[in-house]
């Protein structure tokens, strides 16, 4: 009898086991032995919904086999996640870039065209050109389409905003990501070489190479402001500045409705370019090393992001459903600067090899800048500080275009041209012998260093042909008083140069630094010995 | 025997009496000992289908389940797989995909596996004679669908809707031939023919109007340079989509900045009708000059992988699909029933409801299918 009591609790611990052995909502650590992982890589502007989408996904308990499935999302940019799946640094089950176009580039670069097993968009959202309500309708919105070619001649337009009434909006700018990392921009570029073409399709390698194209590219350049890390970089300084920081940048649909969401002063209208455009489709991508398990849960797991409540979910982020079971409703809305019935035509997305030769183009293609590196080489800079600042200076000045020209100033008691502004063809060796060069001393003449670095941008100001931009590395105070921040404000005004402090350690003065960003329309950038490297590396994809 | 019959009755109380613990430590339902009988073990139906069937399918299988159908007691689990025709055709020839019943959209596949099968000298899958022989359970016509702005600017030519579609690939600037350069060049969207039967069955009917007439299509008329041109001129707009449910979804989704136009199985355009109206939008349904229908044979597998138990409730589950009550609600998912005496045109008749979006009763004329050797050439064309 006592036998069979034994065998009957061990039976009921066998059977209260089952029942909770897919309990995975708690966290890695509670992940059963026999669970089958997704590992599910996917870009952030799909954090909030799919985090949230997973979790209600664990709550259903799902199982292959019996066994608990357990997601582990991951987020990455879609270039950076395609970078380290070509490495095989990292190896998702589930994929879900912004757009399928970073599949193709992968098969491309990877020389492998069977490294997915299938792909099917997740949600939507156009590319649009993000612009001020009041900018749009001077150029005839919503009435008339626009497109690429108004904007580029608007930008070789010397009246600038002024041919359509508003003098005060001075020239048309714009902002631009780097199609290495940012899919919009990656769609941007390929919506500019269609438009040089003057094709919608078809466009080829040889479309992409030829002079008159790589020219259309230069010259819709002209019109930058200055390219960025990603959009979210526009897209805070749109709000902080208004319509004084630029009139329009290429964003993704759900980036403008984030904006407007926001409820600022002046709201921005998607402009669908009447060339055409592009779907970010963020596929779901099931990588060909999946196993047969693997493959069956990650199918479940598409078809719950496919369910009506997913989807609708997915929609109060700004995304457009990809099922069609799901009707548009807001924030999909005219209120939201969104036409749910555009865009009415698209470009025809090109094979794996025009999309690298796109990319190439444009890094070859992109505006060049006159950048002057301004170093804080006061005393409290001394030791391990200034020797990673001399590392990422010189990533920094690696990463530039042979074509750039760039300057180096220090500053401690009083302000130096260490080299002066050159282009990299000619100086880069001096730059980088100049870099490691430095010792430090001293106090802090920050303003008098900015001074120096005005004088060596005098050539090219307002020119609109460069951009024209300071990098001030410091880490404290103007403490030798010999300038002040109202000389900077009267040596500044009205040019286009655009300042981005870096303050360096915890003891940078961000009073100061964020005074003299707010005036350039920039922003302080955060930095520390820790990461001064990855800071300079983001920067140099300003220029 | 004896340790048997012994054995029996306390493994019995051992999970009796487990399980009673179980609910009593969990707090979920009293259990009743000894009031059921051990029920015979279900037996599992894995059924793979062509996608576009998934929603009548998904209904007549939970009304299957509910009927209570079993075999000699043992109540019948059916476990269904979509795939696409031609891919499952390959799947199964190659041993990778082993069903017990297959329902592809047109007899064009079952052929094509036995003529594959029969050409390597392996087992035949498919009956030729018997109560297994292959059985259409519904019909379904190809069509083409278009948005409705775009059906009407392209509409006034007048002519069929393969020059439609093969007028507006060919035009260099795209709509603004027909006055609506805002809607860019010609987009349309079709199955790859390699594996799908409404991609296979669209190139089929086309090559059937490049070649003229409804005399049964030989292999020269699909490979001569007229329809290989025809072919890559129409392709210059084409996106291939794998998946024919999905093809219908993304036109949606995407509405016409991506495809102005698709080809499907009739019975998806008129379940995405509504679809499209909620998305604010109205989709038009035309018919080819020359038709034929998908069929969806029923196919009981004759595999060494299929059980007996299996065949009787493959049976069992075609002879159910085959009721008038499951035939009448094909109709209700647009698909016309195979069996006589089902109406098409009743008050609650999708065939009725849409015939302001196009939809007819009659198809129009039918042609026969060729033979395999013209579906392979047809097939290596897509390649």
């Amino acid at each position: 009898m006592m036998k069979m009591v034994r065998l009957m609790i061990l039976l009921a611990l066998f059977l209260t086991a089952c029942s909770t052995d897919s309990i995975t909502q708690n966290g890695p650590t509670d992940i059963p032995a026999n669970a089958i992982e997704i590992p599910f890589i996917f870009s952030p502007e799909k954090e909030k919904w799919l985090t949230e989408r997973f979790a209600a996904f664990q709550a259903t308990n799902p199982k292959v086999n019996g066994k608990p499935i357990v997601v582990k999302g991951t987020q990455m940019s879609s270039g950076a996640a395609r970078t380290e799946i070509r490495q095989g640094t990292v190896k998702p089950v589930v994929w879900s870039p912004s757009a399928s176009a970073w599949l193709e580039v992968l098969k491309q670069e990877g020389g492998n065209q069977n490294v997915a097993l299938s792909n099917r968009p997740l949600v939507l959202t156009p590319v649009v050109i993000s612009m001020w309500r009041p900018m749009a309708e001077a150029l005839g919105w919503p009435n008339k389409p626009i497109g690429w070619s108004d904007l580029l001649a608007l930008i070789n337009d010397d009246q600038g905003w002024g041919k359509f009434g508003h003098p005060e909006w001075g020239r048309f700018t714009w902002g631009h990501t780097d199609p290495e990392i940012s899919t919009t921009a990656l769609s941007t570029v390929l919506a500019e070489f269609y438009a040089a073409t003057k094709k919608s399709r078809g466009l080829t390698v040889a479309d992409v190479q030829a002079p008159e194209s790589q020219q259309y590219l230069r010259q819709l350049g002209q019109g930058i402001k200055h390219y960025g890390y990603n959009t979210l970089v526009f897209s805070d300084n749109m709000k902080k500045y208004g319509m004084s920081y630029i009139s329009a940048f290429p964003v993704e649909e759900i980036t403008l409705i984030e904006f407007n969401k926001g409820g600022p002063a002046t709201p921005l209208v998607a402009i669908y370019p009447r060339e055409g455009t592009f779907w970010h489709d963020n596929p779901f991508i099931m990588m060909a090393d999946a196993s047969a398990e693997q493959q069956q849960a990650a199918e479940q797991l598409y078809t719950f992001l496919l369910n009506d409540e997913s989807q609708k979910a997915a929609m109060t982020f700004g995304f457009r459903p990809a099922s069609s079971s799901v009707a548009p409703a807001s924030p999909l809305t005219a209120e939201f600067g969104v036409d749910i019935n555009q865009p009415e035509t698209l470009l025809q997305f090109p094979p794996g090899d025009v999309l690298v030769a796109a990319k190439n183009a444009w890094a070859a293609n992109r505006k060049r800048a006159n950048i002057v590196l301004v170093v804080d080489t006061s005393g409290s800079m001394q030791g391990d500080k200034i020797e990673q600042a001399k590392a990422g200076l010189d990533l920094f000045i690696s990463r530039l275009l042979p074509e750039d020209r760039v300057a180096l100033i220090t500053f401690s008691n009083t302000a130096e041209t260490v080299v002066p502004l050159g282009e990299l063809t000619q100086n880069r060796t001096q730059l980088q012998g100049a870099v490691q060069n430095i010792n430090v001393r001293g106090k802090t003449a920050m303003y008098d260093g900015l001074l120096l670095a005005r004088q060596q941008l005098e050539e090219d100001v307002d020119s609109g042909d460069r951009i024209n931009a300071i990098v001030l590395l410091s880490d404290g105070l103007d403490t030798a008083e010999t300038s002040t921040f109202a000389d900077i404000q009267r040596e500044f005004n009205e040019t286009d140069i655009a300042i981005f402090p870096i303050a360096y350690g915890e003891d940078a003065d961000p009073v100061s630094l964020k005074e003299i960003a707010d005036f350039t329309h920039t922003i302080v950038i955060q930095g520390s010995t820790g990461d001064i490297n990855k800071v300079f590396e983001n920067l140099s994809r300003y220029f | 025997m004896r340790l048997v019959r012994t054995a029996i009755p306390i493994g019995y109380m051992v999970v009796v009496l487990g399980t009673a613990l179980f609910a009593l430590l969990t707090g979920s339902r009293p259990y009743a000992p000894f009031s059921v009988l051990p029920a015979p073990a279900a037996i599992t139906l894995p059924v793979v289908y062509s996608t576009e069937q998934e929603a009548w399918l998904n209904a007549a299988v939970a009304a299957f389940e509910a009927s209570g159908s079993s075999v000699k007691g043992a109540p019948i689990d059916v476990v269904l797989q979509g795939r696409d025709a031609q891919a499952a055709r390959r799947s199964i020839a190659d041993g990778s995909l082993q069903p017990a019943v297959w329902i592809p959209s047109s007899t064009a596949a079952t052929e094509l596996l036995r003529t594959d099968l029969e050409a390597r000298g392996e087992q035949p899958l498919i009956a030729t004679s018997g109560v297994d022989v292959p059985r259409s359970i519904v019909q379904s016509p190809i069509v083409v669908i278009m948005w409705e702005d775009r059906a009407a600017a392209l509409q006034a030519s007048g002519k069929n809707v393969w020059r439609l579609l093969h007028d507006a690939n060919v035009q260099v600037e795209g709509w603004a031939t027909y006055g609506h350069p805002q809607w860019g060049f010609f987009k349309w969207g079709h199955t790859p023919p390699n594996a799908a039967d409404d991609g296979l069955l669209s190139q089929l009917l086309m090559a059937q109007e490049v070649r003229g007439g409804d005399a049964p299509l030989q292999v020269a008329d699909v490979t001569g340079e007229a329809f290989r041109t025809w072919q890559r001129e129409l392709e210059t707009g084409a996106t291939v989509v794998a998946g024919s449910g999905v093809l219908v979804n993304d036109m949606l989704i995407f509405g016409p900045s991506r495809f102005d136009t698709a080809v499907t199985y009739e019975n998806l355009a008129i379940q995405f009708l509504p679809d499209a109206v909620r998305r604010g939008r109205r989709l038009q349904i035309l018919y080819p000059p020359l038709n034929t229908m998908s069929d969806h044979p029923f196919v009981v597998l004759q595999g060494d992988w299929v059980s007996d138990e299996q065949r009787a409730a493959a049976r069992v589950f075609r002879d159910f699909l085959l009721s008038q009550a499951q035939q009448q609600r094909a109709v209700e998912f647009g698909l016309r029933p195979a069996q006589a005496g089902i109406a098409l045109d009743g008050a609650a008749s999708p065939f009725m409801r849409n015939t302001a979006a196009g939809v007819r009763l009659d198809p129009g004329p039918l042609t026969a299918l060729p033979g395999v050797d013209v579906l392979n050439a047809l097939i290596d064309n897509g390649r």
